[in-house]
């Protein structure tokens, strides 16, 4: 090969290059909430508006690459907790969570000082990035809680009432990788406390229900933990994005696990898990009957309801496996004689 | 040769043995495509480079984890990684990725679909100085993002491996290597096969993503309420007395509810959709091998009036024979046939189970609905009978009452506590 060809073809590379990365992949109005206005996050934090209104954010987004990194992040952790940062940016009452961080910590839940330890790991970190051009701060921190579900414990509740003294807008994310799985939906949930005079107000208004934090079933080991804490906080509502670009790989990935999704049975691989959650709900039906007879016991009301609300839920679950069953056995059932290829045929016409 | 049309990059020889294989993690991909999509709403200048991180198990490389890098230009011209930074943010990675522990295992950039170009190639052999001897380069195709091959399956992403090949010619050249005399090798790419593989969780994940997802507007937030206020005209189809009354309580409590009925519905949306495409996807394959076999020139088998031989090809309107493919297709119809349940019976028995075990949580579920429902209403009824016994006796509205009063233990009847309605 010739020096001049390899020049040539120097130059129809450019050209061949320049041309590839002038296809426009980001859709400015689709595409949107990946864009950063450093002026904008400035200035929204010159004003903060959420020091006046406790409850001034009511949503989190989260970008798909933030959320599978999350998620495999408290996967890989097992039965050991493990933190990490999310970064991202604020918009109107909703933090925009753009991009996620391990932080080299384990077993947060027992130790207070866990955000201390990672301190410097992270400072490096987001320096780091900011010399890469990427400028998001840091908006929230994420943790997993393997098995017992997304609520706040007493010390995350500690953790995150410091971090909105000194780093507001900050938000506190939790996932359970074992219910993940064994649901087969990610099980996530965003929360913030409420400011200390906020809460004893609250307490002396002698409103004695949560807000709304969904029905949650926790283990009776646990309860204790989330019910005293349970008023310090509220939820937000999670929910995620991914850009135009994401949309089209994931159909073309989409084509390699189109199988995996006819064929689950999630009837068989969501016994266990079904039946912990009977089992939880058994118990609590039970507790619940004893106290009721204790009528001095003040504090029942709506417990009803939440039970109710949570066989409801695990019907829900029971019945889309069914479905699932039931889908698979109209699609392959075999008559006799007839194999899967007629089914083919009624299923053209 | 065509020296303008064949990128000079390329390897003429196939991938071989020695080639690794790669197992690529969706969330590789999402990062490439992350990156890509900041890049461009952002307007930064530049190339898109970044790093993949995996591990390396001789002939097994997996790409799990991919991060943006920082560039920098030097007297040249040429792009470069900015080693200090570079070198610091992969330590980064590999602190917080130790179990398994995670080495750079290649790295990822923009380009065409004809290969790797001569100005990327210093940042792919400083990698292999410094970090691992054989960088796999990734490269995604822009131009391939909407194409229909992108639609149905195939990846706008390139593997490639290195190779160190004779200046002249490839591995078929029949010069001597003559001892002593060092030949001038060249740095050429090898297209490398590879395979998506996922974790559980991840799958559960990219799953729930690829679903759910809404697009990424900022005007989101009041889309979400769109959707709320119509809703009760969905629910109204679907017969639903229970959202009539909800919708006369206060607005958070429709919101709250609407909100909760819209996430079921939506699951339960979403799930249909993704087993009828799934379906649909079958039924497509399914049609194709028909064609497929109908397009075929006839056979003796068919029609037993033509001749017992190999069938020409040169007919109009058919397919040349290809044996492997029908040895394929039957075998894949010799396993349809195994795939059945062995015993029928026994497996009618256990889905009717399964199906009942259901129902049974049906049953219990709305039984403990029934019991609440009930308490609200000895409640509410408690609540009645007390303000009528009130004002019969003429007090109105003065707290703390009579326990011995008949229908204050008719009420615990019920199973409401007293504290309750005074707390």
């Amino acid at each position: 090969m010739d020096g001049d060809t390899i020049k040539k073809y120097g130059e129809n590379a450019l050209k061949q290059w320049e041309l590839e990365n002038s296809i426009s992949l980001a859709d400015p109005t689709r595409d949107a909430l990946y864009t950063y206005s450093s002026f904008h996050q400035k200035s929204l934090n010159t004003a903060k508006p959420w020091a006046k209104d406790p409850h001034y954010f009511t949503s989190v987004r989260i970008s798909s690459v933030a959320l599978l990194k999350m998620v495999m992040h408290a996967r890989s952790g097992g039965s050991l907790e493990v933190m990490g940062l999310m970064l991202g940016k604020i918009v109107a009452n909703t933090f925009i969570v753009t991009d996620s961080l391990r932080l080299p910590v384990e077993g947060t839940e027992t130790r207070v000082n866990a955000q201390d330890e990672a301190n410097e790991y992270m400072i490096t970190f987001l320096e780091r990035s900011r010399e890469s051009g990427q400028c998001e701060n840091a908006v929230g921190w994420y943790h997993s809680h393997p098995g017992y579900g997304c609520w706040l414990s007493g010390i995350d509740v500690g953790t995150q009432k410091t971090q909105q003294l000194y780093q507001d807008p900050f938000v506190a994310v939790v996932i359970d990788p074992d219910r993940t799985v064994s649901a087969g939906k990610v099980e996530i949930g965003a929360f913030r406390t409420y400011p200390e005079a906020y809460v004893k107000e609250k307490e002396a208004g002698g409103s004695k229900g949560r807000d709304g934090d969904g029905f949650q079933s926790i283990p009776l080991g646990k309860i204790e933990d989330f019910g005293a804490h349970a008023n310090h906080y509220y939820s937000l509502d999670v929910s995620h994005f991914k850009s135009s670009l994401d949309s089209k790989l994931l159909e073309a990935l989409w084509n390699k696990y189109w199988v995996g999704t006819l064929s689950a049975s999630p009837l068989f691989s969501n016994r266990e898990y079904g039946t912990k959650q009977i089992g939880d709900l058994a118990r609590k039906v039970k507790q619940e009957d004893v106290q009721l007879k204790n009528l001095r016991y003040s504090e029942r009301e709506g417990q009803l309801e939440k039970l109710a609300g949570q066989a409801l839920k695990i019907q829900r679950e029971e019945e889309m496996g069914l479905l699932a069953a039931s889908v698979k056995e109209k699609v392959f059932r075999f008559q006799e004689g007839n194999g899967g290829v007629v089914e083919g045929e009624e299923m053209k016409s | 040769m065509a020296a303008e049309d064949v990128n000079p990059l390329i390897s003429m020889s196939r991938a071989s043995d020695t080639s690794p294989a790669i197992q690529l993690h969706p969330l590789v991909l999402l990062t490439i495509s992350d990156c890509i999509t900041r890049h461009q709403a952002r307007q930064m200048a530049g190339p898109v480079v970044g790093a993949v991180m995996g591990q390396q198990n001789g002939q097994e490389v997996t790409m799990e984890v991919a991060f943006q890098a920082k560039l920098k230009e030097d007297k040249s011209g040429d792009m470069l990684l900015d080693d200090e930074w570079f070198s610091k943010r992969v330590e980064d990675y590999r602190d917080v990725y130790k179990q398994p522990q995670l080495e750079l295992v290649g790295w990822f950039t923009t380009g065409p679909p004809s290969g790797p170009l001569p100005f990327q190639l210093p940042i792919h052999m400083r990698l292999a100085e410094v970090y691992t001897e054989t960088p796999i380069l990734c490269v995604f195709h822009p131009s391939q993002v909407y194409t229909d091959a992108t639609a149905a399956g195939k990846l706008p992403l390139t593997l490639y491996e290195s190779v160190l090949e004779n200046a002249t010619g490839g591995p078929n050249d029949k010069a001597m290597d003559i001892d002593g005399a060092a030949q001038a090798k060249t740095l050429k790419f090898r297209e490398l096969v590879y395979t998506v593989e996922t974790g559980e969780a991840e799958m559960i994940a990219v799953d729930f993503v690829a679903r759910g997802g809404g697009n990424a507007t900022e005007g989101a937030a009041s889309e979400l309420v769109q959707t709320e206020t119509k809703l009760p005209d969905k629910q109204n189809k679907k017969g639903k007395g229970k959202t009539k009354e909800k919708e006369k309580h206060k607005e958070d409590t429709v919101v709250d509810e609407s909100n909760a009925l819209t996430v079921d519905d939506e699951e339960l949306l979403a799930s249909l959709t993704a087993k009828s495409n799934a379906i649909k996807m079958l039924s497509r394959r399914l049609d194709l091998i028909r064609t497929y076999l109908a397009s075929l020139p006839p056979s003796y088998l068919s029609d037993p009036s033509l001749p017992f031989t190999t069938p020409s090809t040169e007919t109009e309107d058919s397919l040349p024979l290809n044996h492997p493919i029908l040895r394929s297709i039957s075998a894949l119809l010799a396993r349809t046939n195994i795939l059945a349940p062995a015993d029928t019976a026994q497996f009618e028995l256990e889905s009717q189970q399964e199906a009942s075990d259901v129902q049974l949580i049906a049953l219990l579920a709305s039984m403990q609905n029934s019991v609440h429902v009930a308490k609200e209403a000895g409640r509410k009824h408690h609540i009645i009978e007390l303000s009528k016994a009130q004002s019969k006796k003429g007090i109105l509205g003065l707290p703390g009452y009579d326990t011995s009063s008949p229908y204050g233990t008719a009420a615990f009847d019920v199973g409401h506590s007293r504290g309750e309605l005074w707390g």
